[in-house]
This record gives structure tokens, C-alpha cells and sequence, in this order.
């Protein structure tokens, strides 16, 4: 077996430690400006006078009611969500589709921030810096002023574009000097802002409906339909980590498409999901185990017949007790009958007989079952010493008899016709059994003389039984098409039997009957019936399967190599077609039919003994997996021999990959479990460039920005000096930037020079720029009044009360503000 | 509208998560020092007339809502900066294995690699196309 990579499904981690609640708040309270990144993914929180966030967890809540005990309401926030199934089935986000809707959400979350960093006031007095997506709607705003200055009672609140601020954090110049594109990939977006001329456009950005959200469920997408009937759900957490962990940005799209199910790379590119399966086990019984069972049945079959014995004996007694009883009576009879005919009727009543006749056929059959009892128990055939019918009648002719004799000859006909077709029946199979025998001794003859040709002949004969079964099943298939020629032939015949039959009555009748109908006088007639029925393909008279089993056993004796060659041509087979690779990647095909016959005796010990073990530790799995590698060996061989003991000659196995039946079954119950990445590892990540293949009617990223290239004078060529990456959306998946820089390259015009950095701090540097840009105004120093600071950038609680919630107050990193009034 | 055109996941959501049978251990660290009940912090801060009764509405709701106001031709509203759609021709790729398609299945609308799975498609239930068709958004919606 090929080297696999196997990898185990993921879980969601157990938390171990509790975020802190703070109580350094006294060092903080003149004021020092909050700053919130509230990413769709990731929230961000801290004060602006450190260098990073106090707080920093995925922006999602659960809110319940705990059932147990207190049955209170929960609201967690963040990572906490793992801690309680109630949680991770009720994860909400305060974002739909990447718009901040929600705010419920947003005031729990905002609740959780300001209690962790331990504010104790009877307000937030602290400017407030907040992130806002590009292009934020009018409503999402408003309603995050009226919750920051009437819930909070906040002093100032400024926002900014999360974007802008990380590329102030990794250019550190606190001003956007440098003209240049950032590419930020959001959860649910991917933002394309040029700088020109000192100033963010964002009039002429452009963004994607794509973002890192849109990966995982992509994949989700594509495994559900790879494998419909996967028994694990996958989860959205689950396909998250297997796109964090499996993926890449392919260099050459359709080159890397060409090569992934290539025989040479499929290995390579092929990851194996492992999900946690149970394990089926056998209870071994050792031997003295197994021959103490044989003997308690022995025993019980030994108690059964005497049990059976006692009773027939018990039968005869009775019987014999019964015919002595009758005999006397009838003694008595003939005694009385020619003196006291009145004494003999009440003697025949009191015994329940109407006649002596009637007494004489009891005692008679009474004899005759008391004598092959008798027989029986001595083991002789009743029949044999029985003397051959009275057939004396019948060569007397009829005239000749009188009537009781007739009755008789006709009887002895009855019985002669009997006799005649017993002897025949007996005689066709003594023919039967002759020819068998002598054919069983031609094949043994040919066998020893002309091995070869023998040998030859019994492959031919498996071919066609193969053959046979394959046209039975092309014919089935073709059936089941009903426009196919084999279903058109069925229904002419219906039709003309139909139409035969409505011939015949009615009118027509009379010219019909000079029509001869010969239908049934060639046996071949019937197989018409035969035909039309589709129920009757599953059982004719002899059963294919089964002979092409008897045949397996019988070559695998003789020449277990041409088999295996079989088995594996037909293993080669299948591991070349491209599905098979799809679906299954590099490891060895497990046959349903094998030519190499099944050890049958252990599959039905399996059945047996089999106790399934609930066995869901994942280690184990792939233990087994690691473990089929190893090839077999004699031992293994000489326990299959201890398997069948029972006298059959069962060849040992040496053909499969797996040891024992139990290993196969096991193994394919694991491969059931499992899902094959590789053609995913590539399409996954190529939604940025290919939006088309997930179905978002959008050009990729490149188009975009060679659209802003075209569309934004002047932004060319200074601004390919200087591409700057942020967000973790794609960021993350290897081969972004080198695939980014292939493709500028070959749009953009011979020799110019193009750069492309990504973020230091993909985590935090949008907080850490908005930090430090407040850190710049007040010019390092510790004990400024940050309000004042703030205020000419930020929305006054005077702006707010007098320009209305809606009122944005635009500054270097903001959106742009449009007064409707 | 490109924007909606992916509103699958707010939809999905709910019925992605795992739903794990309740364990005692587990579920007792709701209370225990692990997780923090946002409900059970102290909030002095907060102003306690102030209460948000406002009805939550879908994204798609509130940018239909925005895009009626009288925005200037200019100004970069999130449905004006959106990417419009590919000049490009589209590359087409098999819609069972993801491989380059230069085929397509006249009758499913589906795109296939070859023919190996051309024949696999062919085998197909009736109407499972749709669940192919349906990850690039091709699928027949019945209204």
C-alpha cells in the first residue's frame, strides 16, 4: 500500500482558560480612548494608550436558557460558545451576509467588552473608536450612535475603515503617504481601496462578494455532494479547520487541475479525512471454549433423540396393549358368533364397531404400523421383504371377470402404472448419476493427463458465466430504460399477445377459427412469457453466482495465480478510472466481488461472534489503518486453517491486503468514514480569482483590479509598487501572494515593478493601527485630555444630539458622509 | 442584485452546527469559571432607561430600504462599489470533479471532464443534477 496521508476529523478544542475580568480600570479613567475593531469575524478591544487589544475573540454570541438547575437565561460571548452544546447550537452573529443588523447582539457584545476591562462608572466616559466596514449602510450606523450615546453615554465616538487603519499600522507613518491598493479580505467581503494621492478613494473601490466565510462553505458544499451519504454531519466549525488546513492557491489553475488525479501526484495531493467511526470486533474464543460448546450440543442433540425414542416406545406399548385387547375380543367373537349372535353385537357396540369386518381392518392396521415401527427401529425398509402386489388380473381379459374383479383389475392397473413410474424415475436417475460420474471422471481424466487444457477450459467456462451474468444485467439496465430497443421488443410482444387474445372473442370468432391457433405446440412457445416478465430475470432455474463461486474455488485450488492476476488487473482496473481517484484517492481498491474466492466459513463466524464495541477514539483508527500495511504472513495463514477446521479444504489466503475478513470489513467501514480532499484543495481558494465556479456572478480579483487600474487615472504604475494585503479571509492559505504576483504580472505592462506585502500582524493590526494613530495625536503624552484630543475627528455628543444618530463625521480612515438634509 | 446573490449563509446556519448530545460534564461548566455569563456581569455603566426595541431586519431588507433615499452619482454606497460581473468568458469546469469541462450534458446541463463521467452521469437519479447545478447557482428554481 501507498504512503497515505490520513488526517483526523476536527473537534472543536476544549477551553482552558477564562478571559480575565480587569481591574486596572483606576489607570484609565481620565478618559483614555476605547478602541473596537467589531470585525464580522473577529472583535477586537482595548485601550488605545497599549500596543495591543486587551480583548480579542470571534465576534459571535450564544444566548439560551440553561435547562439545568437554575433554568436562567445565558448569553455568552466569543470562545466561551464552546464551552456548552446549548452554545454551539445557538451561535448568532450580529452580521447577516456581512451587514450589522443585529443589535441586540452588538449591545451584549459591547456589555461584555466594558464589564472585562472593568469600567465601574456610572457611564462610558471614554472616546470610542470604532471599525466599520467599507461602504457602511446609513442604518447600521445609526443605530450604533444611538447605542453608544444613549446606552452608554459615550463622549465621542469615531470610525473608521478597519482596512485603513491596518494599513496605517504597517506603514507607520500615521498619515496614507504612499498612493498604492489594499486588498482586504473580510469574512463576507473583499475590499479593493486605492490610495492616490494621499487619500483613500473609496469612492472608487470595489469589492468582491467573497470573503474567507465563503470558503467553508464552499467545501461544505462540494463535500455534501461528493459524499451524499456520509454518515458524520460535517459541521461548519469542522469545514472551517479543513480549509485552514488543506488548501492552497494553485500557481497554474488548470496545469494543477491536470495533475492532481495523475497516478504519480495523486498521492501528494490526496488528503484522507479520517471521521470517527465504530469499530467492529470480534470475542476471540479460544479452543477449549469452542469444543466445550460442541460438546454441550452434542449433548443436547444426544437428550433430544432419547427424549424422542422414550416417546415412540411409550406409542408401541400403547399399541400393543391395545391390538392384545382387540385380539380377545375378537377371540370372544368367533368364539360366540355361531351360538350367541345377540351377545356378539353388544360386545362389538361396547368396543365402538359395527361389524366384525370393521374389528378385523382395526387389528390389521394396528399390525401393520406396530411391524414398521418394529422395522424401523431395526433399520429395515418395510418395502423391501414386502411381497409384490397381486397384478394377476390383469392379463385376464374383461369379459372374463365379474364385477368385484373388475374393481380389483382396475385397482391393479392404478398400482402397476404406480410401480412403472416409480422404476422409470429411479432408472432416469441411476442415467443421471452414471453420467455425472463419467463426467466427473473425463474432467478427472483430463485433469491428470492434460492439465493445461483442463485448466483452459474451466477459465473458458468462468468467462462465460461472467459473461452470462453481465447480459443478464445489461438486459436488466437496458429494461429499466423504457425507450431502450429491449424494452420496445417487450412491449411488441405484450401487444401481440394482447391483441391475439382479444381476437378470439367477440364477432370475429368465426373467421378466427379457421385461423389455426398452434400456439404451445413447440415448448419454445412459452418462453414468450418468460420474456415479457421482468420479475423473472432475478430467478431462473440455475443460479450463475453460484456457480462462478463453485468455479472460483475449483481454479483458485489449481491455480490460485491466475486469480490474484485477475484481481488485480480488475483492482488496476478501477484505480485507474478518474472517479475512483475522485472519490477515493490513492488507496488500494477493495473488490465487492473478488475473483480469489471469500473465506465464507470466517465471514460466517464474523456474523456470529461479531459484537459491534462502540469504539470512537480516533487514535485507534488510524493505528488500524497504519496497521493493514503489514503484509500477511504464515501465522496469519495457519489461523485461517484453525478457522475452518471442520474438515472442508479452504485454500489459505494470501491474496488480500488484509490479514483477516474482520480487517477488511473493518477497513471498509473506516473508508466509509472518510472524505478525500484533493481536487477540493485547489477549487476551494480559486473562488477569489474564479467567482464564476461558486456560482457569484462577479469577475475575480484580478479583474478587479485591473478595472481600478483602467478606471482611476494616475493610479498606474506607482500604485503596483505598493499592494498591500490585510484581513485574514485569504490571507492565510498558502500561495496567495505568489499566485497574486503571476497574475498582475501578465496584465500589467512589461517592466513595471510591483510589490506585494501582507499585514505583520494579520490578527490585530487594524486595532493596533487605530491605537497607534491616537497614540500619534497626542504625541506620546501620557495625561492629555484624550476628549479634547478626539473631539475635532470624532462625533461630540453636541454633533450627535444636533446632527441626528445618522451623522458621521468624516475623517482620514472613515467612509464618506452624504448629508441628506 | 449581485449582493444577494449569496445569502445562503445566514439561511444554513442553524442547521450546520453540530448538534452534540447533552453532556452532564459539560454543560455544568456553564456556571463554572470557564465561560462567562454576559447577563450575570456588572453593568453600572450603562444608562437603565435606555432599551433597544427596535425590529431586527435582513440585510437585504435594510439595503433595499437605503437604496430608495437620493444617494450623489459618485458616492460609494455598499452596492455601487460592488464588482460587476466578468467580461471575461468564464473558464467551465466539471461539475462532478472539478476538473477542466470541455463538455456538456445537453440534457442535465451539467459540464463533465470525459467520458468516464459522462457515463456516471448518466446513471444519475433524475433530478440530483440540480444539486450540482445548484453550487454555481444553476440550478432551476420553481417558483
Amino acid at each position: 500500500m501507498k504512503h497515505q496521508k490520513v488526517f483526523n476529523a476536527p473537534e472543536i478544542p476544549s477551553k482552558t482558560e477564562t478571559q480575565k475580568i480587569f481591574n486596572d480600570y483606576s489607570s484609565f479613567r481620565n478618559g483614555v480612548p476605547i478602541v473596537i475593531d467589531f470585525g464580522s469575524k473577529f472583535c477586537r478591544a482595548g485601550w488605545s494608550t497599549e500596543e495591543q487589544p486587551r480583548l480579542h475573540f470571534e465576534n459571535i454570541i450564544s444566548k439560551f436558557k440553561n435547562r439545568k438547575g437554575s433554568s436562567r437565561n445565558v448569553v455568552l460571548v466569543g470562545e466561551d460558545v464552546y464551552t456548552d452544546p446549548m452554545g454551539y447550537s445557538n451561535i448568532r452573529s450580529a452580521f447577516d451576509s456581512g451587514v450589522l443588523n443585529n443589535f441586540d447582539i452588538v449591545e451584549n457584545t459591547l456589555d461584555y467588552i466594558f464589564s472585562t476591562m472593568g469600567i465601574d462608572d456610572s457611564s462610558v466616559n471614554h472616546p470610542i473608536l470604532m471599525t466599520e466596514p467599507l461602504a457602511n449602510l446609513y442604518s447600521s450606523r445609526k443605530n450604533m450612535n444611538e447605542l453608544l450615546f444613549e446606552c452608554y453615554a459615550v463622549p465621542a465616538a469615531l470610525y473608521g475603515i478597519d482596512a485603513l487603519w491596518a494599513y496605517n499600522f504597517n506603514s507607520r507613518s500615521n498619515t496614507l503617504d504612499k498612493d498604492g491598493i489594499i486588498i482586504s479580505f473580510g469574512n463576507y467581503f473583499t475590499d479593493i481601496i486605492p490610495i492616490l494621492d494621499e487619500k483613500p478613494r473609496v469612492e472608487h473601490a470595489i469589492r468582491l462578494n467573497i470573503g474567507g466565510n465563503s470558503m467553508p462553505e464552499f467545501l461544505l458544499d462540494l463535500i455534501k455532494i461528493k459524499y451524499p451519504a456520509f454518515p458524520s454531519r460535517v459541521s461548519e466549525y469542522q469545514s472551517r479547520e479543513l480549509v485552514k488546513n488543506h488548501t492552497f492557491f494553485a500557481l497554474d489553475y488548470k496545469q494543477e487541475l491536470g495533475s492532481i488525479l495523475e497516478k504519480k501526484s495523486l498521492g501528494d495531493f490526496d488528503h484522507i479525512i479520517q471521521f470517527p467511526f465504530r469499530h467492529i470486533s470480534t470475542n476471540e474464543k479460544t479452543k477449549e471454549e469452542l469444543e466445550l460448546q460442541e460438546e454441550k450440543r452434542r449433548e443436547n442433540a444426544k437428550n433430544l433423540q432419547k427424549i424422542a425414542a422414550r416417546i415412540r416406545q411409550e406409542k408401541l406399548e400403547r399399541k400393543e396393549i391395545e391390538i392384545v385387547e382387540l385380539q380377545s375380543v375378537l377371540d370372544q367373537i368367533n368364539d360366540l358368533e355361531s351360538t350367541d349372535s345377540n351377545s356378539v353385537r353388544n360386545l362389538l357396540r361396547d368396543n365402538d364397531f359395527d361389524s366384525k369386518e370393521e374389528l378385523e381392518a382395526e387389528i390389521k392396521k394396528i399390525e401393520g404400523s406396530l411391524k414398521r415401527a418394529r422395522y424401523k427401529d431395526l433399520g429395515i425398509d418395510p418395502n423391501e421383504d414386502k411381497e409384490p402386489p397381486k397384478l394377476d388380473l390383469l392379463e385376464v381379459p374383461d369379459d372374463q371377470l365379474d364385477q368385484d374383479q373388475l374393481k380389483e383389475k382396475r385397482k391393479q392397473k392404478l398400482i402397476k402404472s404406480n410401480l412403472d413410474a416409480r422404476d422409470r424415475i429411479r432408472q432416469a436417475k441411476l442415467e443421471e448419476k452414471r453420467k455425472q460420474e463419467e463426467e466427473i471422471k473425463k474432467d478427472l481424466d483430463l485433469k491428470t493427463n492434460n492439465f493445461e487444457v483442463w485448466l483452459k477450459q474451466l477459465k473458458d467456462k468462468r468467462q462465460s458465466i461472467l459473461d452470462k451474468i453481465e447480459a443478464k444485467n445489461a438486459l436488466k439496465s437496458e429494461l429499466s430504460n423504457r425507450r431502450s430497443q429491449a424494452s420496445q421488443i417487450r412491449l411488441r410482444n405484450i401487444a401481440d399477445l394482447a391483441s391475439n387474445e382479444s381476437n378470439n372473442s367477440g364477432s370475429k370468432r368465426k373467421r378466427q377459427e379457421e385461423f389455426e391457433d398452434n400456439f404451445g405446440e413447440d415448448d419454445n412457445d412459452w418462453n414468450i412469457y418468460l420474456d415479457i416478465s421482468k420479475e423473472n430475470l432475478e430467478d431462473e432455474e440455475d443460479d450463475p453466482e453460484a456457480e462462478l463461486i463453485q468455479i472460483n474455488e475449483l481454479l483458485f485450488e489449481n491455480d490460485p495465480e491466475y486469480l490474484n492476476s485477475l484481481d488485480r488487473m480488475e483492482k488496476d482496473k478501477i484505480e485507474n478510472t478518474i472517479l475512483y481517484r475522485f472519490y477515493s484517492g490513492d488507496q488500494e481498491a477493495i473488490l465487492e466481488k473478488p475473483a480469489v474466492p471469500k473465506n465464507s466459513k470466517s465471514q460466517g463466524s464474523i456474523s456470529k461472534n461479531a459484537s459491534v464495541s462502540s469504539n470512537l477514539d480516533n487514535s485507534t483508527c488510524s493505528v488500524k489503518l497504519e496497521d493493514s500495511d503489514v503484509e500477511i504472513d504464515e501465522d496469519t495463514a495457519s489461523n485461517n486453517d484453525y478457522n475452518n477446521n471442520n474438515g472442508s479444504s479452504c485454500p489459505p489466503r494470501r491474496s488480500s491486503i488484509f490479514s483477516t475478513e474482520l480487517d477488511e470489513v473493518n477497513e471498509l467501514i473506516a473508508r466509509s468514514n472518510q472524505i478525500h480532499l484533493n481536487v477540493e484543495r485547489v477549487r476551494v481558494p480559486e473562488i477569489l480569482f474564479q467567482p464564476s465556479i461558486f456560482g457569484i456572478d462577479q469577475g475575480g480579483l484580478v479583474e478587479a483590479i485591473e478595472n481600478l487600474w483602467k478606471n482611476v487615472p494616475g493610479l498606474l504604475p506607482v500604485s503596483a509598487k505598493n499592494i498591500f494585503i490585510t484581513g485574514q479571509g485569504f490571507s492565510k492559505t498558502p500561495g496567495l501572494q505568489d499566485r497574486l504576483r503571476k497574475e498582475l504580472t501578465s496584465i500589467l505592462p512589461v517592466g513595471t515593478p510591483l510589490n506585494i506585502f501582507m499585514s505583520t500582524d494579520l490578527e490585530s493590526d487594524a486595532w493596533r493601527g487605530a491605537a497607534a494613530w491616537t497614540r500619534f495625536l497626542s504625541n506620546g503624552a501620557n495625561h492629555t485630555n484624550y476628549i479634547n484630543l478626539i473631539e475635532p475627528f470624532s462625533i461630540s455628543r453636541v454633533l450627535y444630539n444636533e446632527c441626528g444618530s445618522e451623522y458621521l463625521k468624516e475623517n482620514a480612515f472613515s467612509n464618506k458622509y452624504h448629508n441628506f438634509s | 442584485m449581485s449582493f444577494n446573490s449569496k445569502n445562503r449563509n445566514s439561511s444554513q446556519k442553524s442547521s450546520l452546527i453540530p448538534k452534540i448530545e447533552e453532556d452532564g460534564d459539560i454543560s455544568s461548566q456553564t456556571e463554572g469559571p470557564l465561560a462567562i455569563n454576559v447577563l450575570e456581569l456588572p453593568k453600572p455603566f450603562k444608562n437603565p432607561s435606555y432599551s433597544n426595541s427596535k425590529r431586527i431586519k435582513s440585510a437585504k431588507q435594510l439595503i433595499s430600504a437605503e437604496k430608495t433615499r437620493d444617494w450623489p452619482s459618485n458616492f460609494p454606497t455598499m452596492w455601487s462599489i460592488a464588482q460587476p460581473p466578468s467580461l471575461k468568458p468564464a473558464h467551465k469546469y466539471c461539475d462532478v470533479t472539478g476538473l477542466e469541462a470541455a463538455y456538456k450534458d445537453p440534457k442535465t446541463n451539467l459540464r463533465y471532464h470525459s467520458a468516464e463521467i459522462y457515463k456516471a452521469i448518466k446513471i444519475l437519479p433524475p433530478g440530483s443534477e440540480q444539486a450540482y447545478l445548484s453550487i454555481r447557482n444553476a440550478n432551476v428554481i420553481l417558483r
